[in-house]
């Protein structure tokens, strides 16, 4: 078992090639601390990942990493943990993967609570491709493929997650490290499929979009912190928040008295106001980031069916006869 | 579904039964409950021992087969051609909606421009619930059982209800 | 043409029919022919007869009773596999007329037809397309007709014995279920097989329901008792032309292609104790291995119903990097799916089996027709030189060897491996004698000592690198689709090092070559004609060559298990014979595959049309070519 358990020792001999200024470089740190904390040896984490700029991470991380699962990534993590249930796998995915050739596979494996953790990592545009449009880029965005600006909705990869199953749903900020640490860690020790939306700033192609979020001086008034069973409020002095009325979401009136919002219950039984907290967009509403949904559920490694066919009287067949 | 002939468990929609090969495409059908429901499901119409149909050539007058109706005391019958070939039925119902539309040409006229024509059949293979089921959906009281075509008895709503009421006093 | 035996004609019957013999089973698939040609392969098969069935599946899944759809036909022949094949058949068994008019034209015109006379009434002829009754009058079409009433006999041998009983002993539809036993019983005597075998398997079967038991067996006795009295042909005891094979005491099992790949799985999961899962979808018609495997799971042996072939291939590979083996079954347009986690597998150097079902037709074409129609994308459909090791089971039993044989070399070599199977291997079925496991011979891995200072690519001597897989402590690395350095999981897009690597994969198929070894084939000297098969279509081709060989032409047979390396000896084998025939049921895959490799004087037999081969073309062939004339 090797014990050499600081983030140094996680970094693999390569040298790391993104552009500079690039999120993900703040992500592999996070990932790296987060690691270096789990009392999970390094030969047991698993790092799978497709194609795109993200899923070059594996190869940074000194710690066992396949690359090139081209969409099926999820399902090599669901075969992975039926051949070795005891590896805790980690899945690397880009928006233009995720929401391309992943897609209907991730909300399969959602379904199937595979217990794989991956790390979502959107920056609403496909970089490594030299700046086409993806499945969350928003409307109107200039890209390489899109000069009058995209013309399609967009899709929320949480609530995407939520609707599909997921056991663990979270949102996280690359700049906001303490906060993707600690999102990283309760993913970690999630048992079942955990779902990790990063918004991460590509530099070359989609700079600022997390602006609003991101941003020093008004981040309050745009973000919400998801904590478990205390009250959706954000702005100065905690004074706006958001109410569950009926079916919809509303804005509750400003005041200070903070029992005028709905509390957050991340362990609901009932996901549809998780999955409302994870379509709301700024400018109408304020964004969430946080855990969105965590529940409990069997795993698909322990419950999928295993029957108790015995190999010898199979072999035989119902009904072997001798020659006379 | 379990085998009904050896008792092996097999994995829903099994064309045939893993250990005795039986074929099971047939018996994803309702299970009977009783031996009404068995007797339905499973009898041929021929349990009903129905009588032989009265049948009339093509060309007998009206007049002539109410009198046969009346004298016999049945509510249709069956209209023939000359090779027994069945052509159609005449029944109360035919009476009531076709030969009273012409109250005064009717009695000579011959019964195949009244008769209801191609009516429903069935063979006497086929199971008590086709039957019962044909009749419900036509609303007919009376269908012909044929062989090669040709008529060989006629089921009346009464046979059916008669046997169900066997089958529940042996009970 | 090929001449038609003319010593058929004359022969009395009784005694000196031909050695490969046929016999047809047809009736609806509700008249239980599946049970009845089991059966029928039972008690030959007790007799020590080695016996093979093809079954023909009904067109359409449910269809309605006595239409042409819902035939379902048992073909079964007598004898080795490589000589017991025959076109025609001198006795067909018809549970109802559309079975009749499916197969009448394979009925020799001296054959005999047993039909069951009670399904041929007028709706039933109607049905299957019959003006008049082919059984009797001037329409009667075969002068050997033995038209027998088997549901009513059936009846009356069930029910005879219980009038003034309480009622009947079963209901109508399980009393007339029991008419196939009634025929099985008429089919046993006229080969005069024992009915011992019957007896006991039915006993055994129906214990648990003792009325059922009582009735199948009463409808049995009464078809052998039947058949004995009222039959006015004589015998053909199949010891007449069958040679039983030497197996007295022998445990002998009935086994499809299917089952025998399973089987083989489970053997490879309980041999190796390493998880080997089956991930397949529900694409027909490599459903049927989804299911088989679905029900033989266990602790070692998994299956997997994946959300598509991409799905499933990836979930295999999962397994396979997790140390495991990981198995995919596919058909049809799922495979060009699979191609991208094929090629994966090649560039990661990890092992996989694609079990792929070959089926006829482009795009979703004819799902449950006859083909050998993937062998180009097998052996070249990736992007890029991705080599694929592609073998072909010969028989259904073969399918047991050639998926252990794919196991080898994928565990050994970690690579992908692809198995074409096809109607003829998968899905029909033969006796089989059953082996001693413990006696196969273990499985081989590389070498990899977990001390060693090795890292995950440093080849051995087969040029397989050692699997360290994950959880191994201080062996941490990163595999992956890119392009690396030779002996290094380290990426590089230099030149000299994709050359590199490109070499080394071809050399490691010339490793799997060496690994595969010869290809054993019988060429007695001085041949005229060399025939070259794969798959499936072996005893119909080895059938025909005997035939030819018994007119007196020199002809030998090859079949190519293994396509993907070419067996060593390949050119020895074209260069054997002056001229060499080439038959695969496609557009002459292999042919061009050979022709671009080798020189030989060589033509190629195809047929497209969603059938197997027929003897006598395939012989005419053979003969016309020995005689030098143009094909």
């Amino acid at each position: 078992m090797s014990n050499n358990n600081n983030s140094i020792g996680f970094a693999s001999d390569q040298e790391v090639r993104w552009c500079p200024g690039c999120g993900d470089f703040a992500i592999l740190a996070q990932v790296k601390k987060v690691l270096s904390e789990l009392p999970i040896p390094r030969e047991q984490q698993v790092f799978l990942s497709g194609i795109g700029c993200a899923s070059r991470m594996p190869n940074y991380l000194n710690t066992y990493g396949f690359r090139g699962l081209h969409g099926g990534g999820v399902c090599a993590a669901m075969g992975l943990k039926i051949a070795r249930p005891e590896l805790t796998v980690w899945l690397i995915l880009g928006d233009g993967e995720g929401f391309g050739p992943a897609t209907h596979h991730l909300l399969h494996a959602a379904r199937r609570n595979v217990d794989v953790k991956v790390l979502f990592i959107n920056n609403e545009i496909r970089g490594l491709s030299r700046g086409q449009e993806s499945a969350t880029t928003r409307l109107g965005t200039l890209t390489a493929t899109s000069p009058e600006g995209t013309s399609d909705a967009v899709w929320h990869p949480c609530a995407m997650a939520i609707a599909s199953g997921a056991t663990f749903v979270a949102r996280s900020l690359d700049v906001d490290v303490d906060h993707l640490g600690m999102v990283l860690n309760r993913a970690a020790l999630h048992r079942g499929f955990a779902f990790i939306e990063i918004l991460q700033n590509c530099k070359v192609y989609n700079d600022l979009v997390f602006d609003n979020l991101a941003g020093q001086h008004d981040r309050p008034e745009h973000l919400i912190y998801l904590e478990h069973n205390k009250p959706l409020v954000y702005g100065v002095q905690n004074r706006n928040g958001l109410k569950f009325e009926d079916a919809s979401i509303s804005l509750a009136p400003p005041n200070n008295s903070n029992n005028h919002a709905s509390i957050h219950n991340e362990s609901s039984p009932n996901p549809y106001p998780c999955q409302m907290l994870a379509s709301l967009e700024n400018p109408d509403f304020p964004e969430c980031i946080g855990v969105f949904r965590s529940i409990e559920k069997p795993t698909h490694h322990h419950s999928y069916y295993r029957g108790t066919s015995n190999f010898k009287l199979d072999l035989e067949g119902a009904d072997p006869f001798f020659v006379e | 579904m379990i085998c009904p002939h050896c008792n092996h468990g097999n994995y829903p929609g099994n064309d045939s039964c893993i250990n005795c090969k039986l074929d099971l495409s047939n018996f994803d059908v309702p299970a009977p409950q009783d031996r009404v429901e068995r007797s339905l499901m499973e009898d041929p119409v021929g349990v009903l021992k129905a009588p032989t149909p009265i049948c009339l050539h093509e060309s007998t007058t009206v007049s002539q087969a109410l009198d046969i109706m009346l004298d016999q005391n049945i509510g249709a019958l069956l209209v023939v051609d000359s090779s027994n070939k069945m052509l159609g039925i005449f029944s109360e119902r035919d009476l009531l909606n076709r030969v009273l539309d012409d109250p005064n040409e009717y009695p000579d006229r011959p019964i195949s421009d009244y008769m209801t024509a191609d009516p429903e059949t069935v063979r006497s293979n086929d199971r008590l619930a086709f039957v019962l089921h044909k009749m419900d959906n036509g609303g007919y009281r009376h269908l012909p059982v044929l062989k090669d075509g040709k008529p060989i008895a006629m089921i009346s709503v009464r046979d059916m209800l008669q046997h169900i009421l066997k089958l529940c006093k042996d009970h | 043409m090929a001449e038609k035996e003319p010593d058929q004609k004359t022969a009395p019957l009784a005694s000196s029919l031909p050695l490969p013999h046929a016999i047809r089973l047809t009736g609806d698939a509700h008249d239980g022919m599946a049970m009845l040609s089991h059966l029928f392969a039972i008690a030959a098969g007790s007799q020590g007869y080695q016996i093979f069935i093809v079954p023909e599946y009904p067109a359409e899944i449910r269809s309605p009773a006595n239409t042409l759809a819902g035939v379902y036909t048992s073909s079964i022949y007598f004898g080795p596999l490589n000589e017991a094949m025959e076109d025609r058949t001198s006795f067909l068994l018809a549970m109802n007329p559309a079975g009749l008019k499916l197969h009448e034209s394979c009925l020799e015109k001296d054959g005999i037809l047993l039909a069951n006379s009670d399904s041929f009434g007028n709706d039933e002829l109607i049905c299957a397309g019959y003006q008049e009754n082919p059984l009797v009058g001037k329409n009667q079409l075969f002068h050997r007709t033995l038209s027998v009433p088997m549901a009513q006999l059936t009846n009356r041998a069930i029910n005879h014995s219980r009038v003034g009983d309480k009622g009947a002993l079963l209901s109508f539809r399980e009393v007339d279920r029991c008419k196939n036993l009634f025929a099985l019983g008429m089919v046993l005597w006229y080969y005069s097989i024992p009915i011992e075998p019957v007896l006991r398997w039915l006993k055994q079967k129906f214990s648990i329901n003792p009325s059922i038991l009582e009735a199948s067996q009463k409808a049995f006795k009464a078809g052998f008792t039947y058949a004995e009295t009222a039959s006015v042909f004589p015998q053909m005891p199949v010891s007449h032309f069958a040679n039983a094979f030497n197996a007295k005491g022998k445990k002998i099992r009935m086994i499809s292609g299917n089952e025998a790949t399973v089987l083989a799985l489970q053997h490879i999961a309980s041999k190796t104790s390493r998880t080997v899962l089956l991930a397949s979808t529900s694409r027909p018609p490599s459903h049927e291995i989804s299911s088989l495997a679905a029900q033989a799971t266990s602790a070692g042996f998994s299956f997997l119903l994946a959300d598509d072939e991409l799905a499933a291939a990836s979930t295999a590979l999962g397994v396979s990097y997790g140390g495991g083996l990981g198995c995919t079954a596919v058909s049809g347009i799922g495979f060009p799916h699979q191609s991208e986690i094929v090629s994966l597998a090649t560039a990661a150097e990890l092992p996989l089996l694609i079990l792929e079902y070959q089926r006829a037709g482009i795009s979703i074409g004819l799902p449950q027709r006859l083909a050998q129609s993937d062998l180009g994308m097998a052996v070249m459909g990736r992007n890029g030189e991705a080599p694929l090791v592609v073998l072909a089971p010969e028989s259904p039993a073969d399918c047991f060897e050639t998926t252990l044989l794919a196991a080898r070399i994928a565990l050994r070599f970690l690579a992908p491996v692809c198995i074409l199977h096809d109607g003829l291997n998968a899905r029909a079925s033969q006796t089989w004698q059953i082996p001693d496991t413990s006696l196969l011979k273990e499985f081989e891995f590389p070498h990899f000592a977990s001390d060693s200072p090795s890292g995950p690519y440093e080849c051995d001597d087969h040029l397989a690198r050692p699997w360290i897989t994950p959880g191994t402590p201080g062996k941490e690395h990163r595999l992956g689709g890119n392009e690396r350095k030779l002996n290094s999981p380290q990426v590089s897009f230099l030149p000299q090092d994709h050359q590199a690597m490109n070499r080394h994969r071809a050399a490691r198929m010339q490793r799997i070559a060496e690994y595969l070894g010869f290809l054993a084939v019988d060429v007695p000297g001085n041949v005229e004609v060399l025939v070259l098969g794969w798959g499936g279509t072996r005893s119909v081709l080895e059938s025909a060559c005997k035939r030819a060989r018994k007119k007196g032409v020199k002809v030998a047979f090859a079949q190519l298990r293994w396509l993907n390396p070419l067996p060593k000896n390949m050119a020895q084998i074209l260069n054997s014979s002056s001229k060499t025939l080439v038959a695969e049921l496609n557009s002459g895959r292999l042919f061009a595959m050979l022709k671009e490799k080798f020189e030989f004087d060589g033509f190629s037999l195809t047929r497209q049309d969603g059938l197997n081969f027929v003897i006598d073309q395939v012989e005419e062939t053979i003969l016309q070519l020995a005689k030098g004339e143009p094909t």
